[in-house]
Formats: structure tokens, sequence, C-alpha cells
């Protein structure tokens, strides 16, 4: 279909557009520059908000006041664990139920997938309570099996979308030839599944990466990831802004490259896993 | 640990003695249905524009998605200075309309409205990625001889894309009414922590400070509980749409 060329309507696109793209920029470019302020500038008013000398300032200091690189290892070593772990178990679970047909199998895709839209509270406060009972309080290993419960379903749900839009055919030909099955997997499925694999996997990464609930209730010190070191930063008074939106954008940075570099693969993720599968 | 343990008196406790849980519940429902309706409009829209071509689309596009990618907890933040009355964006813009040191958040009136244009800043790309990705499904044939015969735009848009993406536009709803009611959490611990009073405690918040602030851990799993029998009430529908959008 051919795009509308009349002027009336590319002045209210241009409108919309202008608006919303300020509605949506304006926060982002609010927490970047205030992450570049002292204390006294972040007080100086609005018209100053934008217009200022940035300094390092409140970088340095939430360096020296809280073990800010050892929460980010913390989060980056239970993102990558979880991702992989249920990139591993999906996969296979995925395969199954798009290759094999028995009894009930689209119930139990259902199933599955019917896990993801858990209330995450349901979920964290037994797993709590486990963990109190077998000492996995605060430990990396603890985090790294809670987020496994919203990211699993998550892969075997896309991971069956895409393993089922691939031919069988393909796999077929192989084992006619010799091929065991396992070999039809390694040689034949899994090269033509890894764009998929990958975009899966960012999916995955972001998750856990942003996940607040289950880290605030599970973890103390040791384990500590950094969206929970966030609210520690926010005093009564609302004075430590500036130290809040360092920390921010230390968290949020990583995220944001990474999306821009693969947002080929995300939206195509997005719009086959989710709509057709 | 399970001595004196009665599921009645559980149950009696949250549901019959405590009005709070009902008021939770209301709370709950007014965020979830205003957020969707609003990121659902806006998404459409969006997803209309984007859905043609124009200049600079494929530039601007990363960066319209850009709020579903950040951290809720920093999102929360971010609104929570934004609205704050001393030194505030917004409260700098509310002054200069005459209202002087008004903090959005603190304010019983206003509170939910903060939660909601956060919510809403963050979740409509979501939508918009959904919907756009639906309309680009649809057959173009059909359209173009529309067009050929003279329908209008407007019309072309409401009589045929829409019937025709229904079934997407439904899934979409109901995916984002269920995301919606189970992470009304991580922002609203941020910016208000289900305050002032608890105008904005929602379920989720109200079962996490039982559990964890008051050590009730029973109210919270109950509340809990309650909350994963209306989710599994809406993935029952969603499932029955899913199935049915899989044999058309």
């Amino acid at each position: 279909m051919k795009a509308p060329n009349n002027r009336s309507y590319r002045i209210t696109v241009a409108l919309i557009l202008i608006i919303y793209g300020l509605f949506t920029l304006v926060p982002i470019a609010y927490l970047l520059v205030s992450a570049f302020k002292t204390q006294q500038q972040i007080y100086a008013g609005a018209a100053s908000t934008f217009w200022f000398t940035p300094t390092l300032d409140s970088f340095r200091f939430i360096f020296e006041t809280k073990p800010i690189l050892a929460m980010l290892a913390n989060t980056l070593i239970v993102s990558v664990g979880s991702t992989v772990f249920s990139l591993f178990f999906g996969t296979i679970a995925a395969y199954a139920l798009a290759r094999f047909d028995f009894r009930g199998r689209d119930d139990l895709a259902f199933y599955i997938l019917s896990i993801r839209m858990f209330p995450p509270i349901v979920a964290a406060l037994p797993i709590f309570m486990i963990y109190n009972y077998l000492d996995m309080l605060d430990t990396r290993l603890g985090l790294i099996i809670a987020y496994t419960t919203f990211n699993l379903p998550f892969v075997v749900w896309m991971m069956t979308g895409f393993i089922k839009a691939i031919p069988v055919q393909l796999e077929e030909a192989a084992m006619v030839d010799g091929q065991s099955q396992l070999g039809a997997i390694r040689d034949i499925l899994l090269p033509v599944l890894r764009p998929s694999l990958f975009a899966v996997s960012i999916f995955c990464l972001i998750f856990s990466w942003n996940e607040f609930l289950f880290a605030l209730i599970l973890t103390k010190s040791q384990a500590k990831t950094l969206p929970v070191a966030i609210p520690e930063f926010i005093t009564w008074t609302e004075v430590g802004w500036n130290y809040v939106a360092s920390a921010g954008v230390i968290l949020v940075a990583p995220v944001l490259i990474f999306a821009f570099l693969a947002q080929k693969y995300m939206v195509r993720g997005l719009s086959m896993g989710a709509i057709k599968d | 640990m399970l001595s004196g343990w009665s599921l009645q008196d559980n149950l009696g406790e949250v549901f019959v003695e405590n009005p709070e849980y009902w008021q939770s519940f209301l709370t709950t429902l007014i965020l979830v249905v205003t957020v969707v309706v609003i990121e659902f409009a806006l998404g459409l829209l969006l997803a209309f524009i984007f859905y043609n071509n124009f200049r600079g689309r494929d530039i601007l596009f990363p960066f319209i998605l850009m709020p579903m990618m950040l951290t809720p907890v920093v999102v929360g933040t971010i609104w929570r200075f934004l609205f704050n009355g001393e030194f505030g964006l917004i409260a700098a813009g509310l002054k200069a309309l005459g209202v002087v040191h008004y903090s959005i958040l603190n304010n019983p009136e206003t509170a939910l409205i903060g939660i909601v244009i956060a919510d809403v800043w963050q979740w409509t790309p979501f939508m918009l990625l959904l919907l756009l990705a639906g309309l680009r499904t649809l057959p173009q044939s059909p359209l173009e001889a529309a067009q050929v015969d003279g329908a209008g735009r407007f019309r072309i848009f409401m009589d045929m894309m829409m019937p025709m993406v229904r079934p997407i536009i439904i899934i979409a709803l109901l995916i984002r009414t269920i995301d919606a009611f189970n992470r009304m959490f991580d922002t609203i611990y941020i910016m208000t922590n289900g305050g002032p009073g608890r105008v904005s405690e929602t379920l989720a918040v109200m079962a996490f400070r039982s559990s964890f602030e008051y050590f009730f851990m029973h109210q919270g799993a109950i509340i809990a509980l309650s909350m994963l029998v209306v989710v599994i009430l809406m993935t029952k529908v969603l499932s029955r749409f899913m199935t049915r959008e899989r044999r058309a």
C-alpha cells in the first residue's frame, strides 16, 4: 500500500513523532546529564538542567562508597549463568516439542509458557523459604536457579517456534545419508538456528540483568546485584540524585549499547516468536 | 512449624478482617486497566505511523523502543526525580503554570497518575512492537485493491486492517494485561513504596510488604496466591485465543 502523501497527514505525523519522541528521550537525557553533576548543580534550577560543566565526581563517590564492581560482577555472572542454563535445557525441550508428536503436546507447551505468566512474587516467596532452609540465600547459584524460573519457559516457547519454522526434511536428508539424529541436530539444525539462539539469549540476558524482585528478596551482600543497590542511594531527603543517576547509567548503558548493536536480531526474534509460533 | 496452622483462619485474616486487601485489589485493577488502555491507544497510533514509510523511520525506531530495555528500577528513579517537588523538571514546569512546590507522587490525589505515566512511558514501545509485527504480516493485495477502488485511508484501516489483525490485538492486550498485573512492583516500590498512605499499594507490593516488612509470611503467601488465581483465569482466556489463532 502506498504511503499517504498529503500535507496535513505529514504535519500531523511529524507533530505526533516530535511530541512522543521528546516524551521518550527527555527522561533518558535527564538521567544521563544528572550522572555528571555535583549535588549543587542538581539544585541549580531547571534552566541549567542541560547546560552545566560535567564532572565525574559522583561516579568517583559511588565507586568509593559501594562495591559497585563486585555488584556488577554478580549481575553479569548471574545473568550469563541463567542464560546459558536456560538456553541449553530450553533448546533441548523445544526440540522435543517441535519435532516429536506425542499425546498432550500442545497442552504441555502451553503449561510451560504459562509458567512465564506467574506473578514473580508467587515464585519468590516459596523460593525464599526453601533457600532459607537449604542455606542458599545470598548465593549466586541460588539467584541463577531463581532466574531460570522465568528464562527457561521463555526459551522453550521461542525456540519451539523457531525449530518448527525450519523444514524437517533438512534433518531427514542428513539422516538418510547416514547421520545419527544427534549428528543431524549438531550439523544441520544448530547452524541454521544460530541467529535465533542469539536473539533469544539477548532477551534472557536483558530480563536477568534488569531483574529486581528476586534479587531484593534472595540476596543480602555477597550475591547482591546492582539493581538492588539503586534504591539504597535514595535517601529520605532525596539529596543523592546525582549518585542514583550515576549508578543508573552504569546499569543501563551496557543494555542499551548491546541492544543497539543487536537490534535487527531482537525485532525479528520478538516478531517471529511472539506472534507466529 | 506447621502447628496451629489453619487455612480458614489465614484466609479470613486476609480477605475478611482486612479491608485493605480489597482496596489494593481495586488499586491494581484501576492501574492495570488505565495503563493497558492508554498503551494500546498510543501503541496503535504509533504502529500505524511506523507501518508507513517516512524519512528517518529506521533511525528513529530504535530510539522509540529504548524505554522497554531499561531496568524498571532505574525507570522508577528517573520518574521519581522528574516528579520531585524541589528540583524536578516537571515541578519546574508546574511552577511556570503557577503551582509551586507541587510533588505529584507525594499527593494522594495524583500519585497514581505519576505511576501511570511512568508505566506508559516504559511499556508503550512493547505494544508498538507487537502491533507493528502484526500489521506487517497483512497481505498487501486486498488493501491496494481497496485503495484503487477509492476507499479512504481511515476506512481501510478501520474496516480492513483492524479486523485482520484482531487476533493479534487480542493476544497483545492479554499479554500486556497479565504482565502489568504481575509486574506492578519494581517501579512502584521505588517511586512511592505503596504510598502516600496506601493509595498506590498494588497486590504485588502488598504481598511483598506483608512478607518482608511486617514478616507475616502467611498473609503474603495468600495475597500472592490470590494473584495467581486471577492470572490463571486470564491465561485460560489467552490460551483459547492462541489455539484458535493456530487453527485458523
